[in-house]
């Protein structure tokens, strides 16, 4: 599948994964969770994974996919000096 | 006849893909062909104006051009002339419009409206025509050459091969929406030209090879998937110059090999370019494995399939591109609807740096907010955070919080001290800064990027939205917490406030609520009753601004102040708790606590009037939809086991599940009595003890009701 | 008595004396619609909210975000708050991955539980083990065992829940047995007009629970079930009276025996070999001083009792001699001589007539002298007899009144003869039910119901050449 075409199934898992943080699941799993093809998901989770979207543990073929929450910084110190040009 | 047939499916064929109506005549204004296509413009303008004359008048003109060419017709209205050079030497004009240039709308429909009257909607027609604009026009003007190439190939083959008409049936196998069949039209031109043995296209595989991907005739069966890189061989030639070529009595050309390799022996090999949408150059080649010469005849054939599959094969990847821009939109805006509708904080941050990672796939993703009062900075990112990020943040937050540089809700592109782009896209909610959101790029074209553009603006655009109802959201809940708290408080140092107070709450929630008071309102109004035990300064102090201190410092004020303020001063909520405490503090004489005769007390009145009256008819129908009671000892069962008064109650108790103590509390009795009791009554009713007496009295009853 | 994990649930919590015992795995059995994941998510929710005991939610088949926002908008938990604070999860995950990940050492089930400390789990549901159980050739019951196993391990009060597939209220899940206890949920049409809904605890392990079908209703703080008055009051009771059968074994499943003003179902079928049942269970009553009423089976005779009886050692003679003994009888069977007065026969009353015959003649006779009265009741012949209809109108009314004479009931019943629902209302008329059966050369014997909560294994049923002449193994 071309990179273009995959843009609405990667934001759709995305989703996915987001809502259900604590989903985990296999690529047969995902697949009858999602209702979408094995060869379609499968390069689209692998960009996930290399955006940090989600985790994978396990070796193939058991791989598991599971949300990465994304970094949070709840405080950082922007020191005074920048209100002085 | 066949020619003029084969013109005009032509002709129908390219109206149809772009807009256009499409009309030829000769070089006297002489129309020669019928006029085709549904451009509402051009057909109005021919219909119902004089743009007939105009062409007329044009064509007469010596045009002495050999490549096709816009001419404004009319001010700001083009038609494509299209140059034809006929074998007998005749000159023909193809005339294809109209399109409408991009930028000057508002002077163009003057103009028409002058011209012709404002009774037609020329606003509607120009938004439906084709626009032509400087980065477009060479696009328009390829189109159209192919286009001349074809009437021009159509006409010689004519001249030569009396009508033999080969060209229709593959101008009939149109292609629409879906991808082009190019082995079926492949094998159409084959069965038509016999001057061809083979036929077949190379399509870019990458960016450094070529790979044939569909071949059709003698001999080409290895073809398929062979790979070869641009320059190379006679296919990667063409690939690389994008002009047309042929090459004759190849058999001993070393260049062959990459075909003998592939057991194909080819003598002849004609190729021509086939421009993509995307960019890149597909190769349409042919020949022979028969005759070593190319003919005139051959190389125009070519031509004809090479340009046709050009218009299909655009037209394809046009509308295959369309769609996708489309579902990407698509599902973009099911994303933003979702965000609107979770009002949480926490997921509408995750939703930005989530989607839009996915939208830019670049290195980096983070939205930066900041707290308006203390200059502490929340940061939710993802993937590479880089080591300046600090450095960047601060600029960012320099940029957008400090300056305050007015860049409104547009997404600005920056480089970064590291070399990476971003677009940043301002989470604004009408004047309120709320954060930032700042997407690292990765490699794309300048299309891609325009894209990208347009949808993380969308994004921020709705994410500022949501995160502004999320914030109102949380701001409201923990108001509420904590008024709820302050409530319950009451309830622990004075039980008997915190229950007037708990009444008062609910009579005045009833009363805003059937004089139609919008929820919210009825719902501080409520809090306000519950709260009314504080000072109204002690509210203001706990809860900040918020109208639930307002509404009791005003409803005590009415009451209590009896100059100031007056009761069409204050709100309509501040009233309400007015009424109800006033009812609190005497249910019985109210109106003289409120010495008003506003029209809501009359509604007040009248509210409490009917409340006492369907109270009664509640209570009433409660009592006879209730399904009798199995379990509690009526009549029958006293007489017949002749119970006292005293015994009857207390079997009432037991049977409810009461032990001898709460029964001794529930009647006022000593637990001494209540046992002598239970004694007595297990006694009378022949049990051992409290099981079988509930068990008896059940069996009375049954027998009593299904007597 | 164990230590206990409160459920969280009010009445619930009442009708299992506390809680379920801690460590426990608890088959939470129901039809659609019953109401099983919103218990499931109360007991975490109440388990965070009352007790700070972290909890984890698998769910199988529904997706963890539909479960979010269906419970808060229904009953306003806000499961993900506490997710983010670290002491839920809902775990979106197939069966198989999960008991894999279970199984394995340091799997991402044992990080998760070992990261916010988990003390509850609620599975949903087992039932979908079956379809992966059959796909992967696992034994569904081994697997099921494994999983209790490792759920024991981790200490974990966990509650799995199970669709009803099986409507016939008798059969009994082989999953029951490997778990410590069962709490079915049940909807009813009652009246026609609303569905009642009921819960039971079948099994309970190490507690002590209240026995019956306790009406619940779903209200905006979850499950709430009511305890009828009558019920709690027989709960506070002290414990109840217990009277031998004079098998061994039996009496062991039961705690000692059946408990004297009670009723109990005997459900047999007509290959089975009850006879040396009744024989043991009515000898005992004798030697152990009761009276006797004896409702007689058409295919069984005075004579037939007598013979029975003699093997056990007892002499009816006596006893009818002694006035200890009543029979009721349906057929006008010969008698021997001087046994005359001791039955009634009925077999020309209608029923109506029957009716009044029980409340003048029979119910006074049990009321006189200081003796216990033991009644033997062969319910198939009034079903034959009197029909289904007067069984459905009038089993209730007498169980309940020979319970309030505190009577002991033994009733003896084909199941599978009377149909379904009969079946069920009697099984929920009495308090407790046993049943034996043959299969293949063999016969078992199983307590189905008992008030202890107790759901035994079948057991063999061995003959001796002594009394009772029988034994489980």
């Amino acid at each position: 599948m071309e990179k273009k075409e995959a843009l609405p199934l990667q934001m759709e898992c995305t989703m996915f994964f987001q809502s259900n943080p604590y989903m985990i699941e296999s690529l047969a799993g995902l697949e009858n969770r999602l209702g979408r093809r094995k060869e379609d998901l499968q390069p689209v989770l692998e960009l996930l994974v290399q955006q940090g979207i989600i985790r994978k543990t396990g070796k193939e073929p058991k791989s598991l996919y599971r949300y990465n929450e994304p970094m949070v910084i709840t405080e950082m110190n922007i020191p005074d000096t920048l209100e002085s040009p | 006849m066949q020619q003029s047939e084969l013109l005009e499916e032509l002709q129908q064929v390219y109206a149809e893909r772009f807009g256009l109506t499409i009309l030829m005549t000769d070089e006297n204004g002489e129309r020669l062909s019928s006029i085709t296509g549904d451009n509402v413009l051009c057909n109005h303008l021919l219909d119902k104006g004089d743009l007939w004359g105009h062409i007329q008048e044009a064509a007469v003109w010596k045009w002495d051009v050999t490549k096709p060419a816009f001419y404004d017709i009319l001010p700001g209205i083009y038609f494509l002339v299209i140059p034809i050079s006929g074998e007998d030497g005749q000159e023909y004009l193809i005339w294809a419009g109209v399109l409408a240039e991009e930028g000057n709308d508002l002077l163009t429909l003057g103009q028409l409206n002058n011209r012709y009257g404002t009774e037609t909607n020329w606003e509607e027609m120009l938004s439906e025509a084709p626009a032509v604009k400087p980065d477009n026009k060479d696009w328009w003007i390829l189109r159209s050459t192919r286009l001349s190439g074809l009437v021009q190939a159509l006409l010689k083959e004519e001249s030569r091969s009396s009508g033999f008409g080969w060209q229709l049936p593959l101008l009939q196998k149109r292609t629409g929406l879906e991808k082009p069949d190019i082995q079926g039209l492949f094998e159409l031109f084959l069965s038509e030209r016999k001057d061809y043995d083979f036929l077949g296209i190379a399509e870019t595989q990458d960016e450094e090879q070529y790979s044939i991907t569909n071949v059709a005739g003698k001999e080409v069966q290895n073809l398929p998937g062979s790979l070869f890189a641009p320059g190379e061989g006679f296919l990667g030639r063409v690939a690389i110059t994008k002009e047309a070529y042929y090459w004759e009595d190849i058999e001993n050309n070393p260049r062959s090999f990459f075909f003998h390799r592939r057991n194909f022996y080819p003598k002849t090999i004609i190729c021509h370019p086939v421009q993509r949408h995307d960019g890149t150059t597909a190769v349409v080649f042919g020949g022979s494995v028969s005759v070593t010469g190319v003919s005139r005849q051959a190389m125009d054939a070519g031509q004809f399939i090479a340009s046709m599959l050009e218009a299909g094969l655009y037209t394809y990847d046009l509308q295959k591109e369309n769609n996708h821009q489309l579902n990407r939109l698509s599902s973009l805006i099911e994303i933003c609807k979702l965000m609107a509708a979770t009002p949480e904080v926490k997921r509408i941050l995750y939703i930005l740096v989530d989607i839009s990672l996915n939208l830019a796939e670049g290195p980096f993703t983070s939205v930066i907010l900041k707290d308006e009062e203390s200059d502490k900075v929340q940061l939710v990112s993802r993937g590479n955070i880089p080591a300046s990020m600090e450095v960047y943040v601060r600029d960012v937050i320099k940029r957008y919080y400090t300056e305050r540089s007015d860049t409104g809700t547009e997404a600005q592109l920056y480089d970064t001290s590291w070399g990476t782009e971003v677009i940043e896209c301002p989470l604004f909610h009408k004047q309120e800064l709320l954060g930032v959101l700042c997407v690292g790029i990765g490699e794309g074209t300048e299309q891609q990027l325009k894209e990208q553009r347009t949808f993380l603006e969308t994004l921020a655009i709705i994410g500022a939205i949501s995160l502004q109802l999320a914030k109102q959201n949380q701001e409201s809940e923990s108001t509420a917490g904590q008024a709820e708290a302050l409530f319950r408080a009451i309830e622990q140092f004075n039980k008997e406030a915190f229950d007037k107070a708990d009444t008062t709450a609910a009579l005045a929630g009833e009363f805003a609520q059937k004089i139609g008071l919008p929820a919210p309102m009825v719902k501080d109004i409520v809090t306000a009753c519950q709260l009314s035990y504080y000072s109204p300064s002690f509210l203001k102090d706990i809860l900040g601004d918020n109208k639930v201190s307002d509404m009791v410092k005003e409803g005590l004020e009415l009451l209590d102040n009896k100059e100031s303020p007056a009761w069409d001063e204050v709100s309509i909520g501040s009233q309400v708790v007015a009424l109800g405490l006033a009812y609190e503090r005497h249910p019985e004489n109210w109106e003289a606590e409120v010495q008003s005769e506003e029209g809501i007390v009359e509604e007040f009145r009248t509210f409490l009037k009917e409340r006492q009256v369907s109270e009664q008819e509640f209570t009433l129908r409660e009592g006879i939809s209730s399904p009798p009671e199995l379990m509690v000892a009526d009549s029958t069962v006293k007489e017949q086991m002749s119970l006292s008064p005293r015994e009857h109650e207390v079997l009432e108790l037991v049977i409810q599940g009461l032990n001898n103590k709460e029964i001794a509390e529930e009647l006022y009795i000593s637990g001494h009595t209540v046992k002598n009791h239970v004694t007595k009554i297990f006694q009378k009713l022949e049990v051992p003890d409290r099981a079988h007496a509930i068990s008896k009295v059940y069996q009375l009853k049954y027998q009593h009701s299904n007597r | 008595m164990q230590k206990q994990i409160t459920t969280g649930i009010d009445g619930l919590d009442t009708i299992l004396s506390g809680g379920i015992p801690a460590k426990s795995t608890v088959i939470i059995d129901g039809a659609p619609g019953t109401g099983k994941t919103t218990l499931g998510v109360q007991f975490l929710y109440e388990g965070i909210m009352q007790e700070d005991e972290s909890g984890i939610l698998i769910t199988f088949e529904e997706f963890p975000d539909q479960i979010y926002s269906d419970v808060k908008s229904s009953f306003g938990w806000d499961l993900r708050k506490m997710e983010e604070a670290d002491k839920l999860r809902v775990v979106g995950v197939s069966p198989d991955i999960f008991m894999d990940q279970m199984m394995e050492p340091e799997g991402l089930m044992e990080q998760m539980i070992k990261e916010i400390g988990c003390k509850r789990i609620v599975i949903d549901s087992i039932s979908l083990f079956r379809y992966f159980a059959e796909a992967d050739g696992f034994d569904e019951r081994r697997l099921l065992y494994q999983l209790r196993n490792i759920l024991r391990k981790f200490g974990l009060a966990s509650l799995l829940i199970q669709e009803r597939s099986n409507l016939d209220i008798s059969h009994v899940p082989d999953s029951y047995f490997i778990v410590d206890g069962v709490i079915r949920l049940s909807v009813r049409k009652h009246l026609d007009v609303f569905r009642k809904r009921t819960l039971e605890v079948v099994k309970m392990r190490g507690t002590r629970i209240i026995e019956g079908e306790h009406t619940y209703r779903i209200t905006e703080r979850g499950l709430y079930p009511m305890i009828a008055a009558q019920t709690v009051a027989e709960h506070k009771k002290v414990k109840a009276e217990k009277v031998s059968t004079g098998i061994h074994g039996l009496d062991r499943l039961l705690d000692g025996g059946v408990d004297r003003g009670a009723v109990y179902m005997l459900d047999t079928n007509s290959r089975a070999n009850y006879m040396p049942v009744i024989g043991s269970i009515l000898s005992e009553r004798f030697r152990a001083g009761d009276n006797l009423l004896a409702v007689l089976s058409s295919t069984q005779t005075l004579d037939d009792l007598n013979r029975l009886l003699y093997h056990h050692h007892i002499e009816l003679e006596e006893m009818v001699r002694e006035q200890q003994i009543h029979f009721i009888e349906h057929y006008r069977r010969s008698v021997p001589a001087g046994w005359e007065n001791s039955v009634f026969y009925v077999d020309q009353l209608s029923n109506e007539d029957y009716n009044q015959f029980l409340k003048n003649q029979c119910y006074p006779l049990l009321h006189e002298g200081e003796k216990e009265w033991f009644v033997y009741y062969d319910l198939n012949t009034i079903i034959t007899e009197r029909g289904t209809d007067y069984v459905l109108s009038s089993f209730a009314k007498e169980a309940a009144f020979a319970r309030s004479l505190g009577m002991t009931v033994l009733v003896l019943c084909n199941f599978k003869e009377v149909g379904e629902q009969v079946a069920s209302f009697l099984e929920r008329t009495t308090n407790g039910v046993f049943k034996t059966w043959v299969d293949g050369s063999n016969q078992y014997l199983q307590v189905t119901k008992a008030s202890n909560g107790q759901l035994s294994e079948p057991y063999l049923l061995e003959s001796m050449k002594e009394h009772p002449f029988i034994r489980l193994i």
